[in-house]
Parts: structure tokens; sequence; C-alpha cells
């Protein structure tokens, strides 16, 4: 319990950074989206039409992306440093997952109290949204709480899993990795070329026809995945 | 003495490049010990290894009688500090000294804070805005503070001015003598740190070349100067490591004891004998190791 206490001190231990950056660019995408609540107002944009345009809104991607940062420092830069210093990659893969979930669970509560307040004010009285979206839910608070949870885990946990490909094999690692990444898209998109347009827009309103409850269980598979990839491939990085 | 650490035919290779070659050493505990090669000889590699950051390629690896990769139990009781050792963003001095002191039973928070003022080290700044020298500052303060049973010192001193490495020198030297542990150095100031050393361990291109204590370096290798045709005849009875020519007048080193007899002809071809500096003995051995190898190459 010491030792992931141990973890948790290098991923902590520059609260500022870690605690304070959120919140930094929180403010600063308030105040652009705020900015834009003026403009309309004074403009005399009509606040329906505006709260309904707002929905798709991507302003909360600003929070969510610093999953990705996150997962890729806990092996780029704070790997190194905590081998260094006795701990064994067990140790990182359990405290620094322990850490993910803190992070997403903080990330969350943002975005879950940023709602509500958007909801009971009617668009922060400007009829302008930014957490009440459909990036992160447009439905009942509890389901905006997991959706965020889980795009901010799995963001974290899918870029630490690419970051323990880079320590286990370097730019080779990289390579296959985007070789794969390529093939898919070029698979994808040319089943969507030769394939009749009908079929493709048939499979594409199957996919949208999925409920909420399927895309969640399809993020936290994911993420589950991308969890287990990453201590496995962690268990012989080395340091670079 | 108990032995701390134990190597056995460890190899660690990538692709046709072997980075530690076969080699076998041991490390005694309580002990000051230099670790010496040039750039690329291995020994960030075979510190790696030997606190489990990397895996061996083969042979085996002991640290406190058990394998350090991956056990909790050994690492512990280890602190490495490694040349250019990479922090995370947004750390200042002062996030890895809370770390550290986290981390390590042994810490002694007023020693740390004793060198945080004999290096002037600013803890509050961004690391990524500090000289070379206060980031090799960070290192040898957790280092020393850190009284882990046994610390690794990979290149400690770079980018340190002349007086901040002998204030390394110092406090090392002071608190081993309170608080005994084991010590390994690697450095390139070899002269500079022989006084501190127990005992040299010499590698090259992933090899062992020497392992000597240090009180008998005497025997390990001296020095003769003379006239050019005096060293000419005098190199043929014994094993030269390295000759130099300046005009008329010829250095060599030589490896191990001299005879009696062959002392007593370099008497009488007026040769000037003394000691091999551990330095002359580094240059000496590595630059004989090179010709060999290019000797081979060119066969």
């Amino acid at each position: 319990m010491q030792r992931t206490g141990n973890v948790l001190r290098v991923h902590f231990a520059d609260r500022k950074g870690t605690f304070l950056a959120p919140l930094i660019v929180l403010g600063i995408v308030v105040i652009v989206i705020g900015l834009i609540g003026a403009v309309a107002t004074a403009t005399g944009t009509d606040r329906e039409a505006l709260w309904e345009g707002m929905q798709y809104n991507g302003a909360v991607w600003a929070l969510l992306g610093m999953g990705i940062g996150i997962g890729f420092a806990t092996m780029g830069q704070h790997l190194s440093f905590a081998l260094g210093m006795g701990i064994t990659r067990r140790e990182w893969v359990i405290g620094s997952g322990l850490m993910f979930v803190i992070m997403a669970a903080s990330i969350t509560a943002i975005v879950v109290i940023g709602k509500i307040i958007e909801l009971a004010t009617s668009g922060w009285g400007m009829g302008v949204r930014m957490f009440d979206t459909v990036h992160t839910g447009t439905g009942p608070w509890w389901q905006t709480a997991i959706q965020t949870f889980l795009i901010a885990l799995a963001g974290m946990c899918f870029c630490a899993m690419i970051g323990s490909v880079w320590n286990r094999w370097g730019k080779t690692g990289l390579s296959w990795l985007g070789g794969v990444a390529l093939i898919l898209l070029v698979l994808v998109f040319g089943i969507g070329i030769i394939a009749p347009w009908e079929q493709v827009l048939r499979l594409l309103e199957t996919l949208m026809g999925f409920g909420w409850g399927v895309w969640m269980s399809v993020l936290a598979g994911s993420t589950v995945v991308s969890a287990i990839v990453w201590a496995i491939l962690t268990r012989r990085a080395e340091v670079r | 003495m108990t032995t701390v650490i134990q190597t056995r035919n460890v190899s660690k290779r990538y692709k046709a490049v072997a980075a530690v070659d076969d080699l076998s050493i041991e490390f005694e505990e309580h002990r000051i010990h230099g670790l010496l090669g040039r750039n690329g000889a291995g020994k960030t590699t075979l510190m790696q290894l030997l606190t489990g950051q990397l895996f061996a390629t083969s042979g085996q690896i002991s640290v406190f009688g058990e394998e350090p990769v991956e056990n909790a139990d050994v690492l512990r009781r280890v602190c490495f500090i490694q040349e250019g050792q990479v922090y995370p963003d947004g750390f200042t001095p002062e996030h890895v000294l809370t770390v550290a002191r986290g981390i390590h039973a042994g810490w002694d928070e007023e020693t740390a804070r004793y060198l945080v003022d004999v290096f002037e080290l600013p803890t509050d700044r961004k690391i990524k805005k500090l000289s070379r020298g206060q980031l090799s500052a960070i290192g040898i303060i957790v280092g020393i503070a850190s009284r882990a049973e046994l610390t690794f010192f990979d290149e400690p001193y770079l980018g340190l001015d002349a007086v901040a490495r002998k204030n390394f020198y110092d406090e090392l030297l002071r608190d081993f003598s309170e608080h005994p542990r084991t010590i390994v150095i690697s450095s390139h100031h070899i002269d500079e740190i022989a006084p501190l050393l127990e005992t040299v361990t010499v590698i090259d291109s992933g090899k062992l070349m020497m392992r000597h204590e240090v009180e008998d370096l005497a025997d390990a290798a001296s020095s003769f100067s003379g006239t050019r045709a005096a060293i000419d005849e005098f190199a043929e009875y014994v094993d030269v490591l390295e000759r130099t020519d300046v005009g008329g007048l010829s250095t060599i080193v030589v490896r191990g004891t001299v005879p009696r007899p062959v002392l007593e002809r370099a008497s009488e071809l007026k040769l000037e004998r003394q000691p091999a500096s551990l330095q002359d003995l580094f240059v000496a051995l590595t630059e004989s190791a090179r010709h060999e190898r290019r000797a081979r190459q060119n066969v």
C-alpha cells in the first residue's frame, strides 16, 4: 500500500500542475464561451436556437483531452524517474491506474457540476452550453457522469498503452502501430467507397441506433482492453 | 566481506551491438567502487541492469542476493542517480526532493537541506530552466540524502564547476564515513575521483578490462621514461600498455609487477620509474584495447 502511495506521490508531487492546470484550461474555455454568449445576446440571436446549436459544442474536449497528455506523460516522462527511484513496474501500473481513476473522477466532477449549473441557469443566463453536450451526454446527470468518466479514463489508458509500446519497442513499435491503424482506416474507407451507398447508410443507421448503454459498454470494454495491454507491455518495458 | 552485487556472464545486446558483453563482476558492501570506462563503454547500461531498469539478454544478476528486476525488496534499498535523468514536465527540485523523501526509508531531510545550501540549488525553479550543473546537483543531493544501502551515481558531476565537484567529493566522503554503505560511481574525472575510491573496475566495449583494489594499483601498472633507444630495448622485456614519444624521449606504461632483474635493467638504462596514475592506467588500458580491436578488424 505504501509503495502504491509512492507512485501517487510521483504523479501528484506537482499539485499545481496536476490540479490547477485543468481549472485554468476550464477558466479559459468558460471565458471564451461567455464571450460567445455575450456577443449572441448583444446581436439578438435567438436563445433557443443558440441552446439547440450549442449541444454540439466541443469545448469540453479541452478537459477530456487532458487524459491524452496524462496517459503519454505517465509512460514517457514519469516511468523513467519512478524506476530510478526504485519503484517496480507492477507498482507503477497499479499506482498509475489508481491515479487515472482519480483524475477521471476529478474531470467528471467538474463536468457534472458544470452541467448542473448550466441547466439551472438556462445556459449561464445567455443560452450557451459546454457541459450539457452530446460529447458528454445530454441525458440525466448520472449518464453524463458515466460517459465523461469513461471517455477520460479511456483516453488515459489508451495513451499509456501507446506509451508502453514506445517503451517496449521504440520507434519500430510505433511504426508498426501506425501501420496497423492505417490499414484499418484504409479498410474502413475502402469498404465505404466500394460498398453500395444504401448498405453503408444502413450500417451507419444501425450503429447510430445502438442505445447509450451499448456505446458505454463498448467504451468500457475498450478501456479495459487498453488497460490490460498497457499492464502487460509495461511488465517488460525498458527505460528509454 | 559481504558481496552486494554479483553478475555472472551478463550480456545486454541491441541487435548486433553488445552494450554489456559476458560481464562477471562483484562489488562488496560498505565500500566506494569506481566504475570507469570511455563513452559508450557500457557503464550506464550495466547500472540500468543492476537496478532492474533493463532486462539482461543473458547471464545472472544478483543484488543483495536476489534478482533485482521487479523485486521491490531489493529496489527499496537502492538509489540510482542516472546521467541525463528525465524529470516530469513542470517539476521543480522541491518536487523531486518530496518524492525522494517519501520513497527512501533512510532519507535525511537535514542533510538534504544542508546540501541544497552547499550547491546553492534554487528549489522552486522549474527543472527545465536549470543549468546542467544544477540538474547534477539535484541527483547528488538525492543520492547522498537518501542514505540508500546501495547507491549508484552515473556521471554525477556533469556540468558542475571545479568547486562544486570538490564539494560533491567532500560531502560524499563525509556522509559515507558517518553512514557507511555501498556506493558505485561512474566517472570521467578519474584522477579527481580516485582518492574516493576503494576499488576500480574498468570496462570497455561492455567487457571487463580490469578490477583492482586502489591500494594495489601500484602493482597494476608503472610508467618508465627515458631516451627513445633505452625505451626501445626495455620495451622488449615488459608488457607495454601504452607508449608516448616526444622528441628523443619516450614514456611507456607497463602492465603488472615488473620482475626484479628487469627493474635492474631499467636502472642500468637510466630509466625513471613512477607508479602509473589511475588516469594513466585507464588511458593505457582503453587505448591498448582499441588498438587490439582495430588490429583484429584489419586481419
